[in-house]
């Protein structure tokens, strides 16, 4: 009302009223000087005036009034002074901020129409793409064992609807790009060669690789990820799977088929490290497919990749599931395999390292101006806050980061081609016990420890959450294929006897038993405030050269190194 | 001069008759002075003349109004039209969010998972190294129950060449809520009769040595013992009373680590054992560290294992020596999780199950089964005290008076209990006939004190303070604190005279 009033009462000063004539306010003609839409508005508010003031003349039976007289009292209406509207709503001020910002939101709409297209070919297309070629591969296998016409006609029916529909997806993708033909090069090769029959992991890496660094150069957020699976290529229809689970196992036909699942990312963000003049590239990305896998880890580095991923949604969901359960007071069971009985009682002391970091983190954010806002804003509207989503947040936070230089280390590594200490082969074979090791999953087994080292270095923040983290890993036996159970089980007590003083040039022997693990684990327990320095300090003595210094760079335009032949 | 005025007047007023007759025909452009001095006349005609040109004014305008109205309304309603139009075609020719996503591949690699992990189990438990209840799955519905159930043993984080000492340690007895996992070394196993000498020895050497607070020392005992001799089934109370020592030991030097480690070892012992004793000594062992790092849900799931122990027991092989367990149990639910009712209702449970053990009891144990009940009898009384529950209070003292094992101390506690009792009712007449029940049978005050429930006493005092006199309370805080010291005052007279001052006598 008060804006109304203002411009009213600019125009009414403005106007030269004609004396003894009608009122020319009444008429549209000296409301054109504002822009449209707000004409009539101002056109009704005088009306809604000056028939106030004749009703109350009326009343006061003072019906006999100059046309002069009533426009003074209706100007007494408006009283609303001065102000800026009268100027800034002037047509000709408006009327261009108005065509701006309808182009603005036409363009923004626009982008945004794209980008949602952008998307779609990555949540749904290339997951889409993976998985009719499967559906295709498993229909090939199945048509050449069946004998009985009527379902080998379906089956045929299947795999022509299912070329078709790899078909159709693969040139959705073409399409979509086709103003980057770089991106479309490399997407295709990577489409291409899924669809064949055996394409080794480390070749298919390469190709992935080729697609992501072509998507970073043109800009496009996105990154994607394959799971693979190799088995018998007579066990890949679905239907075999009851066979085998509950009629004993089958007979294979001898053949290796590789399955490749492709997982998409939104990159959320990506950060340069420094490591000795050298920038380490590192995505954090959140899973976009919607896919029902699970990889169960929150971040990695594919052998002869030179950049790092960072699996947002994972850490998310851990997080906020730990946090929740705390809160809860519920027991968690992550620290123990399930159906693994917890003879050391480290479950309990797992939960209390946890619930420092996560008290500690409410500690804080209760001094946070945000909290105290949202303190007195729950009290006036009379809802209710809580600080468990904001530590949940901050925990997710952390641990991202720490991840991120845990997978930075094994990019460093690699680039400075880690050699193997002295001593490292005789833990290893102890560890392992009969597991058969290969060279490379030596190598791995290597780059964990020194990545460890790293993650414990710097990730202070995360206190005992890291050591509880690392413990559930090495207690788990279905992970012994992984080389994250063999570094673990040498990590912890090379770390206790660093913080015992006892630590040599030749690391102890690695925690060959659940005791071992368990005495370790309890000793590191009731020192997790210094193990950022312990683990410096003792990868100093046994690699033996000062742990990396890893720096997060302030880098803000993208850059990109050229992608590996 | 009056007539000159008067004439004068009359005419000035003709005058403006006229005028304003004129000037009414021009009212519409001209302004018209309305000072209070100003004068007019106006004919009914002209009035309603004006009149009806000011209500065809407002007419005019109110037409105008509705018009505008209608026009803003049109204008919105094709606004909000194109922006629906908008927003329709924007989302139908952008494409969805929320499509599902495909699920065959997803699937076979689950697949794929699934039975890398059942095959792994089953080669465990073929390797003994994993326990199943449940025959293998023949279906996917009971896949998941299978898999769920699965127990694998602590052996399988040792390295694949590393002795497995085979199964996991089998106990009878397991607890949902607080499972206490057993490694088969712990369980004592090896048959043959228990070695009372050898027995002894190793009580004494683990006595001296953790009275030297040398708890290591014990576990190497425990250990040593082992190797050389090896634990028999018989000798399963002397390694939980070690083990309990021990746990002991480490709860000295707050060392709640391993404690518990050794709390759970002695569980692991003695659990198996007909009587719980030792294995209700470690639960209680168990949640004393849980309540001492304030993780009351494991309080409360090792108190309710404790007496699911003791249903158990109370199933298989009723015994006097399980009805003395809820004396422990009662005081857990006392101590840790403060829960007064609760302690109250295993006592009620202990006491209902001695009655029906009593018809049935061999002679030997009849003695035993009394006095399991005077003491829940007399602990009972003490709670429905607590909870200023007087009338089961007045009911288990007719009750206690029939249990033969009741001397004459413990009539005097429980005489002392319904003293208090009496004073919270304010049944001075009973309070004071129960005093001069006691009061003559004591030589001295410290004699007194020690069965007098001075928890209830000082409960009474403070609820009932506002009552009394000041110099009756002053009196009371003066005995309450000279029986606080260590020398109280070798005087019942004092007593009696605050006691008959509170009585009314």
């Amino acid at each position: 009302m008060a804006i109304r009033d203002q411009l009213l009462q600019k125009q009414i000063q403005n106007s030269n009223q004609p004396q003894s004539t009608a009122d020319i306010h009444e008429t549209p003609a000296p409301y054109k000087r504002w822009m449209p839409g707000i004409r009539s508005l101002l056109r009704l508010r005088y009306l809604n005036a000056k028939e106030s003031v004749l009703i109350d003349n009326k009343q006061s039976l003072r019906y006999d009034v100059s046309t002069d007289e009533i426009q003074q009292q209706v100007q007494t209406k408006f009283t609303a002074g001065s102000g800026i509207w009268p100027a800034v709503l002037r047509p000709a001020v408006v009327l261009p901020l108005f065509l701006l910002l309808l182009l603005a939101a036409a363009f923004g709409l626009w982008r945004s129409h794209l980008a949602s297209i952008e998307r779609a070919v990555f949540k749904n297309d290339i997951p889409a793409y993976s998985d009719s070629v499967y559906i295709l591969k498993a229909s090939l296998v199945a048509a050449d064992t069946q004998i009985n016409p009527e379902i080998l006609e379906q089956i045929n029916q299947n795999i022509e609807k299912q070329t078709a529909e790899v078909e159709s997806l693969r040139n959705n993708v073409r399409a979509h790009f086709s103003e980057s033909p770089g991106v479309v090069e490399k997407l295709t090769a990577l489409l291409d060669a899924i669809k064949e029959k055996e394409i080794p992991p480390e070749e298919l890496y390469k190709l992935v690789k080729l697609a992501n660094d072509e998507l970073f150069v043109n800009r496009v957020p996105y990154y994607i990820s394959p799971m693979v699976e190799t088995a018998d290529c007579s066990h890949l229809p679905l239907s075999s799977f009851l066979t085998r689970l509950f009629g004993g196992a089958t007979q294979g036909s001898g053949e290796r088929c590789v399955i490749y699942a492709l997982l998409s990312f939104h990159v959320d963000e990506f950060r340069y490290y420094n490591n000795d003049s050298e920038d380490h590239l590192a995505f954090f990305t959140r899973r976009l497919d919607g896919l029902p896998l699970n990889e169960n880890i929150l971040g990695k580095v594919h052998l002869g990749d030179d950049s790092a991923q960072i699996l947002l949604s994972n850490i998310d969901a851990t997080s906020a599931s730990s946090t929740v359960a705390l809160s809860d007071g519920q027991v968690q069971t992550k620290l123990m395999p399930q159906g693994m009985p917890d003879v050391y009682g480290l479950e309990s002391i797992a939960r209390r390292l946890q619930s420092r970091v996560v008290d500690q983190y409410a500690d804080e954010l209760q001094q946070s101006w945000k909290w105290k806002f949202e303190q007195v804003w729950s009290r006036l509207t009379g809802s209710e806050s809580s600080l468990l989503p904001h530590a949940t947040a901050k925990l997710q936070r952390r641990v991202a980061d720490a991840t991120a230089f845990h997978e930075v280390q094994h990019l460093i590594d690699q680039f400075n081609d880690l050699q193997e200490p002295p001593w490292f082969n005789d833990l290893l074979t102890q560890v392992a016990g009969n597991t058969p090791i290969t060279p490379q999953f030596s190598n791995h087994v290597l780059w964990e420890l020194s990545a460890f080292f790293t993650h414990l270095a710097y990730g202070k923040e995360l206190k005992g959450i890291l050591l509880n983290e690392f413990a559930a890993i090495t207690l788990n036996p279905l992970l012994r294929d992984q080389p994250h159970y063999y570094s673990i089980r040498m990590l912890f007590p090379i770390l206790h006897q660093m913080n015992e003083g006892t630590l040599g040039s030749i690391p102890p022997d690695p925690a060959l038993t659940l005791s071992d693990v368990a005495r370790s684990y309890k000793y590191l327990a009731q020192h997790v405030d210094s193990i950022d320095q312990i683990s410096r300090d003792a990868y100093e003595q046994l690699f033996p050269t000062a742990l990396p210094e890893i720096k997060l760079t302030d880098i803000q335009q993208r850059k990109i190194r050229p992608p590996l032949q | 001069m009056s007539k000159r005025t008067t004439r004068s007047a009359a005419g000035r007023l003709q005058q403006i008759r006229e005028r304003f007759f004129h000037a009414d025909e021009e009212t519409a452009t001209k302004p018209i002075a309305t000072g209070h001095n100003a004068y007019r006349e106006i004919t009914e005609e002209t009035r309603d003349r004006s009149l009806q040109r000011h209500e065809r004014k407002i007419a005019v305008i109110g037409d105008l109004q509705d018009a505008i109205r209608l026009k803003l309304i049109r204008r919105v309603t094709v606004c909000a039209g194109l922006l629906l139009l908008a927003a329709f075609a924007y989302k139908n020719f952008t494409p969805s969010s929320d499509q599902q996503a495909p699920q065959s591949l997803a699937t076979w690699i689950e697949q794929q998972k699934m039975l890398r992990q059942v095959s792994q189990i089953q080669q465990w438990i073929n390797n003994g190294e994993a326990q199943s209840d449940l025959p293998p799955p023949q279906n996917l519905e009971e896949l998941q129950a299978w898999l769920d159930q699965i127990k694998l043993s602590p052996d399988l984080q040792n390295p694949e060449e590393e002795e497995s000492s085979g199964e996991p340690g089998f106990v009878p007895f397991q607890c949902a809520a607080a499972p206490i996992p057993c490694l088969a070394e712990d369980i004592p196993g090896a048959a043959g009769d228990g070695r009372i000498e050898l027995s002894h020895l190793v009580r004494n050497a683990n006595s001296m040595l953790v009275e030297n607070g040398n708890c290591e020392a014990t576990v190497n005992l425990i250990g040593e013992y082992d190797s050389m001799f090896g634990w028999r089934e018989t000798e399963a109370i002397t390694k939980s009373l070690l083990e309990i020592s021990v746990a002991k030991c480490f709860m000295e030097d707050e060392d709640t680590n391993n404690a518990q480690l050794h709390y759970t070892r002695a569980y692991c012992a003695s659990v198996s054992n007909p009587d719980p004793h030792e294995a209700m000594n470690s639960m209680y062992g168990l949640a004393k560290i849980a309540f001492l790092v304030q993780d009351m849900q494991q309080v409360n799931n090792y108190t309710q294992c404790s007496e699911d122990l003791l249903d158990y027991h109370l199933q298989t092989e009723p015994d006097v020596n399980t009805l003395n367990n809820y004396i422990t149990l009662a005081l857990m639910h006392y101590e840790l999780t403060g829960d007064t009712r609760e302690s109250i209702r295993v006592e009620e449970k202990g006491l209902a199950a001695a009655r029906d053990l009593a018809p049935t009891a061999e002679e030997y144990q009849i003695e035993d089964l009394l006095e399991v009940m005077l003491i829940l009898q007399m602990n009972l009384m003490e709670g429905y005290l607590t909870l200023g529950e007087s009338e089961p209070l007045y009911e288990l003292f007719e009750d206690l008076k029939s249990n033969p094992m009741l001397e004459d101390g413990d009539r005097l506690v429980a005489q002392g209990l319904l003293v208090m009792q009496d004073l919270v009712d304010n049944k001075k007449e009973s309070a004071r006939n129960h005093l001069n029940r006691i009061i003559p049978r004591y030589q001295a005050l410290t004699e007194f004190t020690t069965v007098w429930s001075w928890d209830a006493f000082d409960r009474w005092q403070e609820k009932t303070k506002s009552s009394r006199s000041a110099a009756v309370d002053e009196l009371i805080k003066e005995l309450r604190i000279a029986l606080a010291s260590d020398r109280p005052p070798d005087s019942l007279q004092r007593l009696t005279k605050v006691l008959s001052a509170v009585g009314g006598n």
